[in-house]
């Protein structure tokens, strides 16, 4: 049947997609080794620039070419730079491994994650609080957004403040993020138990889930980079 | 197949109709404390609506009529906690005794703040949240999202994503939601709070197919106009009581001067934008060279509204205004070009949610906060200035939204700030604090500041607009 209503994502199922970041985190994690950090970096930048997040892609592959052409060409020269280089590279996977947790967050919308996570028998305490957490923090980034823009304009923060007083810009920031996200958090959840979240019913959803070939080839990329680990 | 889903739906909508004349809603002596406040916010509250029946609740801000509201759809107590005594019944259960989500399958609420009233993050999921939740099959859910989306004029919004859209474009959104809910009783707490006027529109005929085919409604507002031949009641409500009752033809014929020693907005439509566009000048004012909207000018002196569809682009421009936003847009102050950075020192902006503005720990010490040689005498004629000077030692977040907006107001004089921007000051603001929001507004206009109003209010651009630049989509 043709619906004209059509949502969710587009090329990969958020089971595959789930199931890819688990691995490859795991395979960052556990092994660490460079083989495997190079190729997991270039596939996060190609899914993030498929999420159309092409300045968080410019942003983790720069951060990472830094790192090693610090660690390769200047670090070594000065004295004491052994020390900072090995924390620096004890850090890259780490970073590696939550810019695929990022890459989840960014292209996984709620109503997707709850369908899933259904159609896997996923029990519902695990889920909710999940989708929960999912929508708060787009709505945590929200408000961080608007109260940044309001310290531009009352003059809070500038670079020189934000050297001088790091703290106190810090400071500036969480409290009335703080007072913002417990309203934020206190409606969303009210709105959403009034349409049914939680409910005794087991939902279901509306978000296309179904494998295609976009599923088939992540499966085989994340399969390449488990024996690149291997070697 | 889709077609018989439709049908279906449609069978859905006429079914609430059987019980026409029953009684749908029910409070009897109702008294609401909450937790954090002494006072109670409602008294001995007595209501009664029948199934079918379109009541509106009206009255100044803090008078109770959104505790009715959420008492109707269980918040109160289950998500505010509050002392309850009384009855309160709602097609014959009692809210406070269910699951919020039990209550939710047959009352829908739309909420005020179109900012926290989503869980999805695409309109047309968000209006199958509910039956989803439901569990609705999902092929027929789907028929039904896509009618329900057309009918209710969102669904060109369909391929966006929740977070860009404006916040009237969200709450129709949550309207369309509450309709693909298919309840019996729907409630809605300011509706119009960030309505465009062909959105009010649009909400008026929803509103009125809905109690057409059988619906109950109650609905909580301050801006009344729309609502004209809508409603079968109104009551009044005042400190948590019922002040008066009206039929319908009663209401509606309030004469002028009464309605306005009652505070209550205006009963009839605006009439249509009187104020002319500010006549441009190079060398007074602010000019924003826009490369949608052309030419935007903001004479000294004078409140300049900015008003244009929901979604046109109104705050985007504010952002320019005030440098918080890159643009090939050129803005000049008296002849003179502005940076983007000198925006962000001259121009005040004072957005929709203020409470996400103010930094200090009291009031006092939000006016000098990170700044230094300010005169305590300044501090002191700007909080007089804005009569808020009793509240000088209060943190800045336990005080009301109105007095929040001064606050923030305050800090921007003792900079001598000279554009003052401000996006919808008026939404959820009752008679008596539109005409203080306006007073303001005239006062710091006189004293040859640049003030930028935008907002869809036609009663509060009346009150105080001398000027008005629309902005419109270009058409090519």
């Amino acid at each position: 049947m043709h619906s004209p209503v059509s949502h969710g994502q587009g090329w990969v199922d958020v089971r595959t997609r789930l199931l890819a970041v688990i691995v490859v985190d795991l395979l960052l994690l556990s092994s660490g080794t460079r083989f495997v950090q190079v190729p997991a970096l270039l596939v996060l930048a190609v899914l993030l620039v498929l999420e159309r997040a092409v300045r968080g892609a410019a942003w983790i592959v720069g951060a990472w070419a830094v790192v090693m052409a610090l660690s390769r060409w200047v670090l070594p020269q000065v004295p004491g730079g052994v020390v900072i280089m090995t924390a620096l590279l004890y850090t890259v996977p780490y970073v590696i491994a939550a810019g695929y947790g990022y890459y989840f967050v960014r292209s996984t919308t709620p109503s997707e994650l709850t369908g899933g996570l259904n159609r896997m028998r996923v029990p519902r305490f695990v889920i909710i609080p999940l989708a929960v957490m999912l929508r708060f923090s787009a709505t945590v980034r929200e408000d961080a957004a608007a109260i940044t823009d309001a310290m531009r304009l009352r003059g809070l923060v500038s670079p020189a403040a934000v050297i001088r007083h790091p703290l106190r810009t810090v400071e500036y920031l969480v409290v009335p993020l703080l007072a913002a996200s417990v309203r934020s958090g206190e409606d969303l959840a009210a709105s959403a138990m009034c349409r049914g979240l939680g409910a005794q019913v087991r939902p279901t959803t509306t978000a296309r889930l179904g494998f295609g070939y976009g599923d088939a080839l992540l499966g085989l990329v994340v399969l390449a980079l488990a024996s690149t680990a291997a070697i | 197949m889709a077609e018989g889903m439709e049908e279906g739906m449609e069978a859905g909508m006429e079914e609430t109709g059987h019980m026409a004349g029953a009684r749908a809603i029910a409070l009897d002596k109702v008294t609401v404390r909450y937790a954090a406040r002494g006072e109670p916010s409602l008294r001995d509250f007595s209501f009664e609506v029948s199934e079918g029946e379109c009541v509106l609740l009206t009255g100044g801000s803090g008078c109770g009529k959104s505790t009715v509201i959420r008492l109707l759809n269980g918040l109160v107590p289950h998500v505010y906690e509050a002392e309850v005594s009384g009855s309160v019944s709602v097609l014959g259960h009692t809210p406070a005794e269910r699951p919020l989500q039990e209550t939710g399958r047959t009352v829908s609420t739309v909420f005020q703040n179109p900012r926290t009233q989503f869980f999805c993050t695409e309109p047309l999921s968000e209006m199958a949240f509910g039956g989803e939740n439901a569990g609705a099959d999902p092929a027929g859910l789907r028929a039904r999202v896509a009618r329900v989306a057309d009918r209710v004029g969102v669904a060109h919004l369909a391929q966006h994503s929740m977070f860009t859209l404006s916040g009237g474009e969200k709450q129709r959104v949550a309207l369309a939601s509450a309709v693909c809910d298919q309840p019996r009783i729907y409630l809605l707490d300011e509706p119009t709070a960030n309505l465009d006027d062909e959105a009010v529109q649009e909400l008026r005929s929803t509103l009125t197919r809905l109690r057409d085919s059988g619906a109950t409604l109650v609905i909580a507002e301050h801006r009344l106009h729309y609502l004209r031949g809508l409603v079968d009641r109104v009551v009044r409500m005042d400190a948590g009581r019922t002040a008066q009752t009206y039929s319908s033809a009663d209401f509606w014929n309030i004469p002028g001067q009464t309605r306005r020693t009652l505070g209550l907005r205006s009963l009839h439509p605006p009439a249509t934008a009187k104020s002319p566009k500010p006549a441009a000048d190079e060398h007074s004012g602010l000019v924003c060279d826009h490369p949608r909207f052309g030419e935007l000018p903001f004479p000294r002196g004078m409140v300049t509204a900015l008003v244009g569809r929901n979604g046109v682009g109104k705050t985007h421009t504010a952002r320019i205004l005030s440098g918080l936003e890159k643009s090939p847009a050129r803005v000049t102050l008296d002849g003179r070009p502005l940076t983007r950075r000198q925006r962000t020192r001259r121009a005040f902006l004072a957005a929709q949610d203020v409470n996400r503005q103010l930094f200090g720990p009291s009031v006092r010490e939000e006016l000098t906060l990170g700044r230094q040689g300010i005169a305590p005498s300044a501090v002191d004629a700007a909080l007089r200035r804005l009569d808020i000077d009793q509240l000088a030692d209060r943190h800045p977040l336990s005080l009301s939204g109105g007095q929040q907006q001064r606050v923030a107001i305050a800090s921007a004089l003792v900079e001598g700030r000279e554009i003052y921007i401000f996006d919808e000051p008026s939404s959820g603001l009752d008679y008596r604090a539109m005409q203080s929001v306006s007073g303001v507004l005239t006062e710091l206009a006189a004293s040859g500041k640049i003030l930028i109003l935008i907002t869809h209010d036609h009663e509060l651009a009346d009150a105080c607009a001398h000027a008005l630049v629309s902005l419109s989509a270009p058409s090519a």
